[in-house]
């Protein structure tokens, strides 16, 4: 077979690649920019290198290898087509963080109080984070997953606690390591004891849902571990509260990339390890399935409220990230339930959950970034002080809008193209289960919360007036903080503008996992159409053809306004008759959405934790007065 | 599919949009008319939103803010609301093949929303960004009702396009679904008592406030053609046996803007005639019970 040798050098290469990216971040580590611009280079060949190994898994469906055959400790690998959308994810995403990181690290480690050595540990943690998650969806041996899955808990811990002088860092920290603690904890008495039911450690496509099949007590306590494991590192609530309190204290890029892929390798596993079509009893998987798509459910409309009642740009996203895993979680759910009964309805599903890992990495890592911009360029995370950042940097606004539009599921973004998909799912669901209808119910609820919490993040921050001095003299960050937003905001919109992008990569990992007929007609022209159901077509959706409809309907209202030419002038906004500056008069974010904020606010109940006092601090609330 | 065969969609598209434009301020000048007969007021001619409209075009336009938002936020919000007439049905004409179904048209109405809230919130101005928070609040309201209404069609008729939708059985789901789009439609069209995002009286227009000359136009034309989409929608899911028995295009569409235009008098108008605008709370509570008529109906269809 002459697949293997080049194989192996191209995994060779990309190992290659990303262990001289953590010598390079050890050895360069006093040369911060330095060191910052070599890891981008070893990761850049790390994705040309994967890139080589994605076409020849992407030919044959899955490749496999073993390495140290000599030696009793073979290293199992396996690339698959699911597999390398990850990997590429991991890749890309860290690509964009690591050129993102070498301003915003090198700014953030000249604050005042900020320890000597901070700055030097920063790239080859980064780099260990980024290798230990392509490790995790590589190696098919449980074992060596689990030591792989552990470095990455570690790695991404000490990314946590980078900046741990600052107050509230080191509790998000310790809140993270005792969950992850919970969580690993549970997916290692898991493994244990499906070696002891399986006599075997090696973990193939469909292999939870397959234990199901003997129906044994066992097989369930295995499965639930499992998820139990998987759903904390997703941040699932009640289990995944970490999340909210990790991401808003760690660096921003690594915000964007515990956000945009580590809690999403949780999604890969489920997708990996729990979704079969065939052998499986259609019962079990149907109540597992259902539960977890209740899960997500309570995630989607638990986060979507407490973020739209949040007033930290970071904190806020983060609780966005929790309604979004929410998404991922409710889609590869509805996925496993139909994998038995109906397999091209499961193939819908899972393309759903596939499109919202990908939509949610590339929004969820480009609204990061634009957060770490604002922090970069005033210091704080508080909406309340923030307001009117638009006029001195244009750059950011327009990728945080176009993230904004994504996250907040508008049509013709990449984040529209999963909800449509899951609308699809779910109305042909119901004739499979009532629940159906009822996720139907969570879902527009989720949706608009959604678009509350976009509008409130962009709005709030970049639009309006500038609360004082700090938002006034905003500055523009450096080019190398600009491009990695640019491309992030680009992918968004390209992807909801032809959504065979993702799409189609999504439905060809199915086509790998399970061999049913494809729930979509061709995607060629960039149309989405479900030719299924009792009506012969479920759906359709043709964004090119509809962006052309955006385009003649904007002339023609634009075409109104050119017709009479008027001038235009800039005058100062109505107080009233009042000569008042806009900054004292203006409606705070802590305002917004005023009288509900409190209700919205209550509905995510942080899980309490010992040990330290909340660090959270106090918002306050502006009333409405209606 | 090639992209040519979506032409003839997108040539019914533009024909539906420049049909919404021309006709909604008429429809707008006739319910201020009956508002001020019902106020025993002589109220102005039926052709006086063109005349605004036509004014509002001609005037100086003065701006608060410079950003983008302000810039495209008009015409990208007008833009929303035509191509949601444009992939609409019309006097029963379905654009065929779709280019957009139920949850894209949906997306679009949402999309406008958005963007008037962020309009509002651009200008800085307290009154514009209370108006905007507003809108979202009412936004949380009104959508499911109208989100979920037209599921229970979408559930009965198997299918999420207008085309699958119209299949749908006539049962005790559909009729509340029915039920529930009526009683919302006033909050859909946030016309009084449901007019909390602009509170003229409070706010001075909401969002609306910071607006001038063209790109207030623009809003304004928005905000009418909402109005005849809505009512349209009605008819032509809910009631659609009233036009399928009219063999002439031509007429069937003439027939749907006579629905339209009966609509808006009947329940639009007179409930804005004859009601003080409700707290936004209020209105979030009517909207939440109508909601949970439209779900248990949606629950309903699913098991039945």
């Amino acid at each position: 077979m002459p697949l293997a040798p080049m194989l192996e050098s191209a995994i060779k290469l990309t190992s290659v690649a990303l262990a001289g990216g953590i010598v390079a971040g050890v050895a360069l580590s006093r040369w911060q920019r330095a060191a910052g611009w070599v890891c981008s280079l070893a990761l850049a060949g790390a994705l040309a290198a994967s890139a080589w190994i994605g076409s020849m898994a992407w030919e044959t469906g899955a490749v496999g290898i073993e390495f140290g055959h000599g030696n009793g400790w073979p290293i199992a690998l396996h690339f698959s087509r699911l597999n390398m959308i990850f990997i590429w994810l991991v890749l890309g995403l860290g690509l964009a963080a690591t050129i993102y990181s070498v301003r915003y690290i090198e700014h953030a480690s000249q604050a005042p109080g900020t320890p000597r050595y901070a700055a030097l540990r920063y790239y080859p943690v980064l780099m260990l984070f980024l290798a230990s998650m392509v490790a995790v969806v590589c190696l098919s041996n449980l074992i060596a997953f689990f030591i792989a899955w552990n470095v990455m808990s570690l790695a991404g811990l000490a990314l946590i606690v980078h900046e741990y002088h600052k107050p509230g860092v080191l509790r998000a920290g310790l809140k993270f390591a005792a969950f992850t603690l919970v969580g690993n904890a549970a997916i290692f008495a898991a493994i244990m004891l499906y070696h002891s039911a399986t006599g075997s450690y090696q973990a193939h496509d469909g292999a939870l849902a397959g234990l199901l099949g003997d129906g044994s007590p066992i097989a369930h306590l295995v499965f639930g571990l499992f998820a139990f494991g998987f759903l904390t590192k997703l941040g699932i609530y009640p289990m995944g509260d970490w999340l909210p309190d990790a991401h808003p204290a760690a660096p921003s890029p690594v915000s964007a990339l515990l956000s945009g892929v580590m809690i999403k390798l949780a999604a890969y596993d489920i997708a990996h390890m729990m979704i079969r079509t065939t052998d499986v009893p259609a019962g079990a998987m149907m109540a597992w399935g259902l539960v977890l798509a209740a899960l997500g459910g309570v995630s989607v409309l638990l986060g979507g409220s407490a973020a739209a009642a949040n007033n930290d740009t970071k904190r806020l996203l983060a609780y966005s990230s929790v309604a979004q895993s929410g998404y991922i979680l409710m889609c590869l759910g509805l996925s496993m339930a139909f994998a038995p009964v109906n397999q091209t309805l499961a193939a819908l599903a899972f393309v759903a959950g596939i499109v919202f890992v990908i939509a949610d990495a590339m929004h969820k890592g480009l609204l990061f970034l634009t957060a770490g911009s604002v922090l970069h360029a005033t210091g704080t995370r508080d909406l309340v002080q923030l307001g009117g950042l638009g006029d001195g940097m244009p750059t950011t606004t327009v990728a945080a809008i176009a993230g904004a539009l994504s996250v907040g599921g508008i049509p013709l973004s990449a984040g529209f193209v999963g909800k449509w998909l899951l609308f699809q799912t779910l109305l042909l669901g119901a004739a499979v289960t009532p629940m159906a209808a009822v996720y139907l119910l969570v879902i527009v609820v989720g949706s608009i919360l959604s678009a509350a919490y976009a509008l409130k993040y962009v709005g709030a921050a970049f639009l309006g007036a500038p609360a004082g001095r700090i938002a006034g003299e905003a500055h523009e960050v450096p080019g190398s903080m600009r491009v990695p937003q640019i491309v992030l905001a680009v992918g968004a919109l390209a992807a909801g503008l032809w959504p065979a992008l993702i799409v189609r990569p999504a439905l060809q990992a199915w086509g790998y996992l399970g061999a049913a007929a494809s729930p979509l007609a061709d995607l060629r022209m960039g149309e989405l159409l479900v030719p299924l159901g009792a009506s012969g077509m479920v759906g359709g959706f043709v964004p090119p053809a509809v962006l052309a409809l955006v385009a003649v309907a904007g002339l023609m209202a634009l075409g109104l306004a050119r017709l009479a030419g008027v001038p235009t002038r800039e005058v100062p906004s109505w107080q009233s008759g009042l000569a008042l500056p806009l900054a004292h008069t203006r409606l705070p974010a802590s305002g917004w959405y005023w009288p509900f904020t409190p209700i919205l606010r209550a509905a995510y109940r942080e899980i309490p934790f010992p040990w330290t006092p909340a660090a959270v601090p106090v918002e306050t609330d502006a009333s409405d007065g209606s | 599919m090639t992209l040519s065969q979506y032409l003839p969609t997108i040539g019914t598209a533009v024909a539906g949009m420049v049909l919404a434009l021309l006709v909604a301020p008429l429809l707008e000048g006739v319910v201020r008319k009956l508002r001020a007969i019902i106020q025993s007021r002589q109220g102005p001619p039926v052709t006086q939103p063109y005349l605004d409209l036509l004014k509002l075009l001609a005037k100086e336009d003065l701006r608060v803010s410079v950003s983008p938002v302000a810039t495209w936020g008009p015409p990208l919000f007008l833009a929303a609301i035509l191509v949601a007439a444009g992939v609409m049905p019309l006097g029963g004409i379905m654009p065929e093949p779709a280019v957009a179904d139920i949850v894209v048209f949906i997306g679009l109405l949402a999309l406008a929303n958005i963007t008037l809230a962020g309009l509002g919130f651009a200008t800085g101005s307290a009154f514009s960004s209370l108006g905007a928070s507003r809108e979202v609040m009412l936004m949380l309201a009104a959508e499911p009702v109208l989100f979920l209404s037209l599921l229970v069609l979408a559930l009965k008729g198997q299918s999420l396009t207008f085309t699958g939708m119209l299949q749908a059985p006539v049962g005790v789901a559909t009729i509340a679904a029915a039920l529930t789009y009526l009683l919302a439609l006033q909050m859909y069209v946030a016309k009084i008592p449901f007019d909390i995002t602009e509170a003229e009286t409070e706010l001075i227009g909401g969002p609306l406030s910071e607006l001038s000359g063209p790109r207030l136009a623009m809003v304004y034309w928005g905000i009418y053609a909402k109005q005849f989409i809505y009512s349209s929608l009605f008819v032509q899911l809910f009631v659609p046996w009233t036009l399928s028995f009219i063999p002439w295009p031509l007429l069937a569409v003439l027939a749907n803007v006579a629905w339209v235009f009966a609509l808006n008098l009947v329940v639009v108008g007179i409930v804005a005639s004859v009601n003080p605008r409700l707290r936004l709370d209020q209105a979030l509570r009517y909207g939440v019970s109508l909601a949970a008529v439209a779900a248990m109906a949606l629950i309903y269809a699913a098991i039945v």
